[in-house]
């Protein structure tokens, strides 16, 4: 599926920097500004990841992801 | 009776019992020569964080004595066992590779410990593992060279079947931490599919993900555990009740995850392995290989691996973590902090992402009895002690990135050794089953195995 009209919020989702950006900041809240810096390559590792998730997750956001009377928990 | 230690086929598990019926030696005999080999190489490898050696001649006394007394051997007499430190069992300390933090000192098994036991494995010890089976330097050192990673995080395990300090060993994977210590070792290394075996007893980890599974000198090995330690008739893992004979005399339909192969992150090394693999399977008849596509979700499906697996550790580990105490090295402390971290909103995109994944590689994998790939990138690299270029803070025991997606969506998969790099350390070759076919993979990975015939054991 490709969404017709660009949502803010999909936007935000698939955005690296964003992702990065929010990291950094819920990091440095809860474990403190040194800390945050010094986690600095795996968040930004991370928020690559998060982008790169959501991408894939929107772009199906009207896909059951899986086949009828498959269980939507099976590994 | 001196364990054979050239030839792995010899050394079977149904090789040594049957060695013990026909008086050749005893259990009690086996299991000292486990404790010579401790004793010989053990310091410098470091397999081990508990032995239990009186207590492991004690239980083959007394198998000795039945035995003699005309009352049978137990299925599994002269298994010689390992216990990866993330298993319960009972009367020995459980760290989980803390570094000092005693989590418990067991009153019972976990399940899959106890199902060995009753059929006769005899427990040695526990075997190192990583801090809370994260990516942190291990203590343990490689089989073949010791300025080498084991690979992680069932360092101890993989490297004290290889070191043969012990017959068998249980691992756990969350990411590929059966499959690549076994690779880098040159053990075979067998994760079943997810939820085949029980984790009662063993510290949480990622519950979607994390599987028990065993590390073996043979893939026959690895299917006797299996039918041993599996969980009773309640699993609910869909079970395909065919074993090789289906299809005796027919050919082997084999996947080769190619576009993996041809990957140019794969060392050349491991690329011209896994190609005379193909070739020798090809060359022999039996199996017809055919080019299978990976699902285009794969690099998502890496990512989706990396939330689930942060997100879920983090919450098993978030109260102990913000003590930042020494039980929390770098890496596995920084997988907690940055897991906390991560909304609720994208670990369950990633749940999702999962399933579209799992059903696609399904979907890909279902004309195929068994799928061919590399199970590593290249040879065991290098520790940070040993390297200049490495970082304590990167992960230290190797590339988890073809192992994980088949691991995220639960499918069984075994590492057999293959080959050595010109500097003699191993490389080896990943097979993948459908979900819950583990009989069809290992009797597929027997045949595989034949052929390779890998023999190469480390002088340590």
């Amino acid at each position: 599926m490709t969404l017709s009209k660009p949502d803010p919020a999909v936007g935000v989702a698939t955005d690296s920097q964003w992702w990065r950006e929010h990291l950094q900041r819920v990091v440095a809240d809860k474990y403190g500004v040194q800390r945050a810096e010094e986690l600095g390559e795996a968040i930004d590792a991370m928020g690559d990841r998060l982008a790169r998730v959501f991408a894939v997750h929107l772009a199906f956001a009207d896909d059951p992801f899986l086949p009828q009377g498959q269980a939507d928990d099976a590994p | 009776m001196t364990l054979p230690d050239c030839d792995r086929q010899a050394g079977t598990l149904a090789s040594v019992r049957r060695a013990i019926v026909a008086g050749n030696t005893s259990v009690v005999e086996v299991v000292e020569e486990h404790l010579r080999r401790i004793e010989e190489v053990e310091q410098a490898l470091r397999a081990w964080v508990h032995v239990d050696a009186a207590g492991a001649l004690k239980v083959a006394r007394a198998q000795d004595a039945r035995f003699w007394a005309g009352e049978g051997l137990p299925r599994l007499a002269g298994t010689v066992l390992g216990v990866k430190d993330l298993f319960a069992v009972a009367g020995m300390p459980l760290t989980a590779g803390s570094r000092g933090m005693s989590i418990a000192n067991p009153g019972e098994d976990a399940f899959i410990v106890g199902q060995l036991r009753d059929a006769g494995a005899i427990v040695l010890g526990m075997t190192a593992t990583t801090a809370w089976a994260g990516s942190d330097e291990p203590a343990t050192r490689n089989a073949h060279n010791r300025s080498h990673t084991p690979g992680g995080s069932s360092s101890g395990s993989a490297v004290a079947v290889a070191a043969r300090m012990c017959a068998a060993a249980l691992g756990t994977q969350t990411a590929g931490s059966i499959l690549r210590p076994a690779a880098y070792n040159g053990v075979v290394g067998f994760k079943p599919s997810f939820g085949r075996l029980s984790r009662a007893g063993v510290v949480p980890d990622s519950w979607s993900i994390a599987c028990p599974g065993f590390l073996t000198r043979t893939a026959q090995d690895a299917a006797l555990l299996l039918a041993v330690a599996e969980q009773s008739a309640t699993s609910s893992v869909p079970r395909t009740e065919m074993g090789r004979s289906r299809w005796a005399g027919t050919p082997w339909q084999v996947g080769v995850a190619e576009p993996l192969i041809a990957d140019q992150g794969l060392s050349g090394i491991v690329r011209s392995e896994v190609r005379r693999a193909l070739g020798l399977l090809e060359q022999s008849g039996s199996f017809s290989l055919k080019s299978m596509a990976i699902p285009s979700d794969w690099e998502a499906a890496l990512a989706a691996h990396w939330i689930i697996m942060h997100a879920e550790v983090a919450a098993n580990h978030q109260y102990l973590a913000r003590s930042g105490n020494e039980a929390y090295p770098p890496h596995i402390r920084a997988l907690v902090e940055l897991g906390s971290s991560i909304p609720a909103t994208a670990y369950l995109a990633a749940m999702k992402l999962k399933s579209r994944f799992s059903t696609e590689l399904s979907r890909l994998m279902h004309p195929f009895d068994a799928v061919i790939a590399p199970v590593v990138s290249g040879p065991a690299p290098l520790l940070a002690s040993y390297s200049a270029e490495h970082s304590q803070t990167k992960p230290q025991t190797g590339d988890h990135s073809l192992q994980m997606p088949w691991t995220l969506a639960g499918l069984p998969a075994i590492s057999l050794p293959m080959g050595l790099s010109a500097d003699r350390l191993p490389v080896g070759l990943q097979l993948i089953g459908n979900y819950g076919d583990d009989e069809r993979l290992l009797a597929f990975a027997q045949d595989v195995e034949r052929r390779l015939n890998y023999d190469y054991q480390p002088n340590s």
